[in-house]
């Protein structure tokens, strides 16, 4: 503006004049709408254009003549005839069209006389002018998209399998399953579905074992496809989809495949399913490929196509009847081998206990050699194997030095714990003369694929959360990798050109390698797998024709978990509790939980507490690792007495109140505890989708004030609103840049710091600004201000709610505790001994609190329960919670055992119970045999009502108002069994007693034969009672079964002589049931059995008394008009007089 | 200006004569069937453009001036000047374009 004043008459300020040339021109022109990214696009076109007119003759200025053939008329039949001069502008074959601009201008005039303002310098020489910009704008536009959609075709043409596409459509109409083996980067993920598409199939399903691969699959595929933003092309994954009528191909995960299963038997709603990655051997794709093996018998008309890296081809094709294979061969360049073997490693064998730590050595001297050999202008990257997160983390540390020592490597790490933008940065460009050392666990083998890689360095290892399906111990191991793993790894070496790989083993090594990795299914417990085949009604879970079968041993331990879990009956039937997991898309632990909770009406917290035990500890190890004893002092502040879920919970709810200050406060927080906040944004939307499925299943009630699906949107929305203008723009922006700085890839700094530092601040805003978009910040923190006042009473009945889901794991202190430090402290389970506090663990460093003494001076026993196990050089017990012993033990143990009396309980043959007080046993069984009976009949109820919404009830009402005074009931009564202190010893039964522990089925045959005239078992048919059967005999440990879980009478009790003992047990009483009144000559057995059901069943029939005296009332009740106080009521002919009276009274 | 919707469905498909791109078409003439504000020179083969979210018009190609061939408006295959022409006849009559537009398609 400043220097070019010989020119002010002639040039033009345009940036002056954009108001009133966007009032002009983008007022309700459709293709620039103002404001639109277009729209600025074009005013940046316009002015880049003004430049480069400018900066050439001003000769060659265009006319912008709008001349066009057909004005010429159409009889001139030659069809190379020109206007007469050459004109740029009719090489665009359109003109714009806008409203009369002489018109236009004389308004714009008009309006800056009316504001007295003087008049505007635009002419329509001006205007004209700027019409023809906005021509050459939309031409650019329609070139530039046009050349974007020859590309797309272009590349897709390019792609390997693009040879294979007639090859394949034409398989697939002759036969019922092909098999398409490919390696990454072959385009089969995202061009099988569209050559299908094209070939005509409509209702195409594509699973994929990841649920962010189904995402970005239908993105991509709709880009390709020019649909970016229809619906033909669509995903869904749990709680999200984009899934409409229209939708012809969807990606979906394979567990929602499963589950779509249970709705739709013989999934009529595809004609192809193309199960992807089959070679991962996912337990889901495992059982689905299964699954419709015995569909395809079914349903002739249905295609199947399987999909997978060239891994083990036969033995997916020999499963289908020799399917036809269509081998897709991948890019790759030549690679160059070498072996260089780690000396003393070559004796290491494939499960080394103690990991040795990583010696950073030969991986520094590759880098060297690189360095040495290649020359720093040839590019090229390096990616190393590393068998798992600490062996990363420590070379990474050496790689960083050796970087800034020579100037030339920067280090990355690659492991699925980083957040996307970390691991995104794997993507971006070296900067000249350096390389980027990618170091990464297995996920850069198949599932992340990063260009530009030249030299891989393979350390051959991998480490795998081993499940020992005896113990149910989770354990973290390292193993040698298979000869598949090890060929993928090398392969990536060779895709953007010829590369070299180092292996850091021998050859012989390698030929002593399996051949293939275990199957997921061999690895990891099988419930949800057996209680889905259960719930499919798929036969006998033993005989399912796996593709490779589970071991026979690891399908019994399910089974016998789900036993124990009372998800499973014991003919292996699924009880409520199991049908209602079969439903739920979560763990069994979980999903138990949740349940649970919603029963005891404390879903709050429970769906907290289970959406953290669910994603990976947000607090980082290494407050504890390293001397920063700073974190580990203020996050003290943080921690529970009762233990560590409890913990978890108090930090949630601390940053909760925390995020209220905003983005940096929180970030801030969580830094100085050491808690990772990514952790906790997943937490928040863990939660919420928890609660998702607690609705989805009628477990939680809808609020009244709470919205429904479509309410819940438009509330989103409403939030969006109450956001701030800024703040909303802010949020735009930060996406966009968000989105932009991860498409186009950076070139990494050398300096990292402060980059990093920017980068993290920007996606922790938007963090920050989506969580509060998408939740309601007030709600949960009412929640975490409500958790703060909690009761002894409420803490306990969460205690219980979580352990519904964590028991069996339970565990008792070692007698020897007392005496010992925190990390000495032992601890026994049923099955296993010697198990160890985790270090992160409260009790750990504060084992006092496993020993507290209650007021008055009784002790209270206290069990420790833990989510899982995890075994590096210890079984550590992770998320260890206190719990009350007696209380846990009674409400959900598999088996109790009692003696005559009661006063001596075993439980799972594992822990005895002896009650000091007299008839303390009996009456603690009697409210056991409550509370366990009412919460199976609360959900017997709900199950039942949500299988009859479909069909039209009106009892409907009525059904949930005795669900909800059963709950009442049910919540009071575990109360009162949580308050009450009972005065017992606990201990372990030693393995010596173990065998001489019951009295087994002929001691109870042989005396009741001389007893009441009875043949077998219990004589009589004097009624007992109401209970529908009288207790029979249990086959194996003598005594009485009462109910499923409690046998009385079979324990040899030591105190008492035998005679006296069984002559008692057969002795009839006149007793009166405190519950229902009536007098019933009965004995022991029969007693306890009556009280267990009678209780339930006298509140049943209080319920329908009460409603049968509404229904009278109402019948009985007449409109009656008061004439003193001019109201209308509806009263009983009592009523009236009472009411009557009451007026002469006054 | 009515507030109703109106669906666009595509008329029939294109197909490029000399080069096999083939796409959906929503019409072919001379004006938009999507907005106003473009008038286009002769009849057009007009399309969606698939990376705008609204209904937006692309031109996919048009009939030789010369041939009559259906063509799309890739470079390689056809040039516009007043006219759409196939490139195979604008190879076959280049001294007949002006001279401007030779130089300029050399570059
Ligand atoms: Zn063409
Ligand atoms: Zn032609």
């Amino acid at each position: 503006m400043g220097g070019a004043k010989l020119y002010t008459c002639i040039v033009m300020d345009w940036s002056k004049q954009e108001k009133d040339l966007d009032r002009i021109f983008f007022k309700n022109f459709s293709l620039i709408q103002r404001g639109s990214q277009e729209h600025k696009d074009f005013w940046k076109f316009f002015y880049r254009y003004q430049k480069f007119n400018a900066s050439k003759e001003k000769t060659k200025a265009e006319k912008n003549v709008e001349w066009s053939a057909s004005s010429e008329g159409e009889s001139s039949k030659d069809p190379f005839s020109f206007p007469p001069v050459y004109d740029r502008s009719h090489r665009i074959c359109f003109n714009v069209e806008t409203d009369n601009l002489e018109y236009q201008l004389r308004v714009l005039q008009q309006r800056r006389e009316d504001e007295r303002k003087k008049s505007s310098p635009l002419t329509l020489k001006h205007l004209l002018e700027f019409r023809s910009v906005i021509r050459h704008f939309l031409n650019f536009q329609q070139k530039t998209k046009f050349q974007r959609i020859q590309k797309i075709i272009r590349d897709q043409s390019e792609l390997p399998i693009y040879q294979f596409k007639d090859q394949i459509l034409s398989a697939v109409r002759d036969n019922q399953v092909v098999l398409i083996a490919g390696d990454t980067g072959c385009g089969k993920s995202t061009q099988v579905p569209q050559y299908l598409l094209r070939g005509s199939y409509e209702k195409i399903a594509c699973t994929q074992p990841r649920r962010i691969a189904c995402l970005s699959l239908a993105k991509r595929v709709s880009y390709e496809t020019l649909n970016e933003y229809r619906t033909e092309i669509a995903y869904q994954v749990r709680f999200e989809r984009s899934r409409t009528p229209a939708t012809k191909v969807l990606f979906l995960t394979e567990g929602l495949l499963l589950r779509q299963l249970s709705t739709d038997r013989d999934l009529s709603r595809y004609d192809v399913i193309i199960i992807d990655e089959v070679h991962e051997r996912h337990i889901n794709s495992d059982f689905l490929l299964g699954v419709l093996r015995i569909l395809i018998d079914q349903r002739s008309d249905l295609k199947l196509i399987l999909m997978s890296a060239t891994i083990n081809i036969s033995l997916f094709s020999d499963y289908f009847q020799g399917a036809p294979v269509i081998k897709v061969p991948g890019r790759l360049y030549p690679i160059d081998l070498q072996y260089m073997p780690i000396s003393n490693a070559s004796v290491l064998q494939p499960t080394a206990q103690k990991s040795s730590k990583l010696d950073p050595q030969p991986y520094l001297r590759i880098l060297q050699l690189i360095d040495n050999k290649y020359p720093r202008s040839e590019r090229g990257d390096v990616l190393v194997f590393l068998s798992g997160m600490n062996e990363i983390a420590s070379l990474l540390h050496e790689v960083k030095s050796y970087g800034e020592a020579t100037g030339r490597w920067i280090g990355l790490p690659l492991h699925s714990a980083l957040s996307i933008e970390e691991q995104d940065k794997v993507f971006d460009v070296a900067p000249d003369g350096t390389r980027k050392c990618i170091i990464s666990t297995n996920i850069a083998e198949t599932s992340i694929t990063i260009d530009g890689i030249r030299f891989v360095i393979d350390s051959g290892k991998v480490k795998e959360m081993g499940y020992d399906s005896h113990t149910k111990m989770n354990r973290l191991q390292e193993f040698w990798i298979s000869q598949a793993s090890s060929e993928q790894r090398k392969g990536r070496a060779g895709r953007t050109g010829p590369g070299v790989c180092f292996r850091l083993y021998s050859e012989s090594d390698y030929s002593s390698f399996p051949e293939y990795a275990t199957p997921e299914i061999q690895r990891v417990p099988l419930e949800s797998l057996v209680l889905q085949t259960i719930a499919l009604d798929l036969g006998n879970i033993r005989k399912f024709p796996f593709i490779e079968s589970p071991s026979l041993s690891s399908i019994e331990t399910s089974v016998a978990f789900l036993k124990e879990q009372d998800a499973l009956t014991n003919d292996e039937r699924l009880t409520p509790v199991g049908k209602m997991l079969a439903q739920l898309p979560v763990d069994v632990v979980i999903g138990k939980m949740l349940i649970m909770g919603s029963l005891f009406h404390v879903i709050e917290p429970v769906l907290i507490i289970a959406a953290g035990l669910s994603v990976q500890s947000p607090f980082t190890q290494t407050a504890f690792n390293q001397d920063e004893s700073s974190a580990q002092s203020t996050r003290q502040s943080l921690e529970s007495d009762h233990g560590d879920p409890y913990t978890l919970l108090n930090a949630f709810d601390e940053w909760i109140n925390v995020k209220r200050d905003g983005v940096k406060a929180s970030s801030q927080w969580c830094k100085r505890r050491g808690i990772e906040e990514q952790r906790l944004y997943e937490m928040v939307k863990l939660r919420q989708q928890f609660r998702d499925v607690l609705l989805d299943h009628e477990l939680l009630e809808r609020e009244f004030h709470e919205a429904s699906g479509e309410e819940e949107e438009r509330e989103r929305k409403s939030r969006w609103f109450q956001l701030s203008e800024v703040q909303q723009e802010e949020l735009r922006s930060m996406r966009k840049r968000h989105r932009t700085e991860n498409k186009q890839r950076k070139v990494l700094k050398m300096d990292h710091e402060v980059d990093e530092e920017e980068e993290v601040s920007i996606a922790a805003g938007l963090k920050h600004l989506e969580f509060k978009l998408l939740h309601d910040l007030s709600q949960l923190q009412d929640g975490s201000s409500e958790r703060r006042s909690y009761s002894l009473r409420d803490i306990n009945l969460l205690k219980i709610v979580i352990c519904s889901g964590l028991y069996p794991q339970v565990a008792i202190g070692d007698d020897c505790n007392t005496f010992k430090k925190g990390s000495e402290q032992i601890f026994h389970t049923k099955s296993k001994s010697f198990l160890v506090l985790h270090p992160t663990s409260v009790f750990s460093s504060n084992p006092d609190l496993l020993f507290q003494q209650q007021e008055g001076g009784k002790k209270v026993h206290y069990l420790l329960a833990y989510e899982k196990l995890l075994e590096t050089n210890r079984p550590y017990m992770v998320n260890a919670l206190k719990v009350p012993a007696l209380q846990t033990l009674l409400l959900f143990t598999q088996s109790i055992d009692t003696n005559e009396s009661c006063s001596r309980l075993v439980v799972d043959e594992w822990l005895e119970i002896v009650f000091t007080g007299e008839d303390t046993g009996q009456e603690v069984m009697s409210i056991v045999q409550t509370l366990r009976g009412t919460w199976s009949r609360i959900l017997e109820m709900k199950l039942a009502k949500k299988s009859k919404r479909d069909d039209e009830d009106d009892d409907q009402g009525r059904e949930s108002d005795e669900i909800q005074s059963l709950e009442r009931l049910l919540g009071s009564r575990l109360a009162e069994f949580l308050d009450s202190d009972y005065n017992y010893t606990l201990s372990q039964i030693s393995s010596s007693i173990r065998p001489h522990l019951y009295k087994g089925p002929s001691s109870t045959s042989t005396t009741s034969g001389g007893e009441g005239g009875g043949t077998k078992g219990l004589p009589g048919k004097l009624t007992v009672g109401s209970s529908k059967s009288s207790p029979s005999p249990h086959p194996t440990k003598g005594g009485f079964m009462i109910t499923h879980y409690f046998t009385y009478d079979c324990l040899v009790d030591p105190s008492q002589a035998e005679a006296s003992s069984s002559l008692s047990q057969h002795l009839r009483n006149v007793w009166v049931c405190p519950s229902c009144h009536q007098s019933l000559v009965v004995n022991m057995a029969e007693q306890l059995s009556h009280r267990g059901e009678c209780e339930i069943e006298q509140q049943a029939k209080r319920k329908e008394e009460k409603r049968k005296e509404e229904e009278r009332a109402v019948i009985n009740t007449r409109e009656y008009h008061c004439k003193e106080c001019d109201r209308v009521f509806q009263f009983t002919s009592i009523e009236i007089l009472r009411h009557k009276r009451q007026h002469k009274q006054n | 200006m009515a507030s109703f919707k109106r669906k666009f469905e595509p008329t029939g498909s294109f197909r490029c004569e000399r080069c096999g791109f083939t796409s959906l078409v929503y019409s072919f003439s001379k004006s938009c069937p999507f907005s106003s504000g473009l008038v286009f020179s002769e009849d057009c083969f007009i399309g969606r453009d698939p990376f705008s979210e609204k209904h937006k018009p692309l031109v996919l190609g048009s009939r030789c001036a010369a041939c009559h061939r259906a063509i799309c408006v890739s470079q390689d295959c056809s040039i516009f000047y007043t006219r759409r022409y196939c490139k195979d006849c604008f190879d076959n009559n280049r001294s007949r374009f002006p001279l401007e537009l030779q130089k300029e398609l050399q570059q």
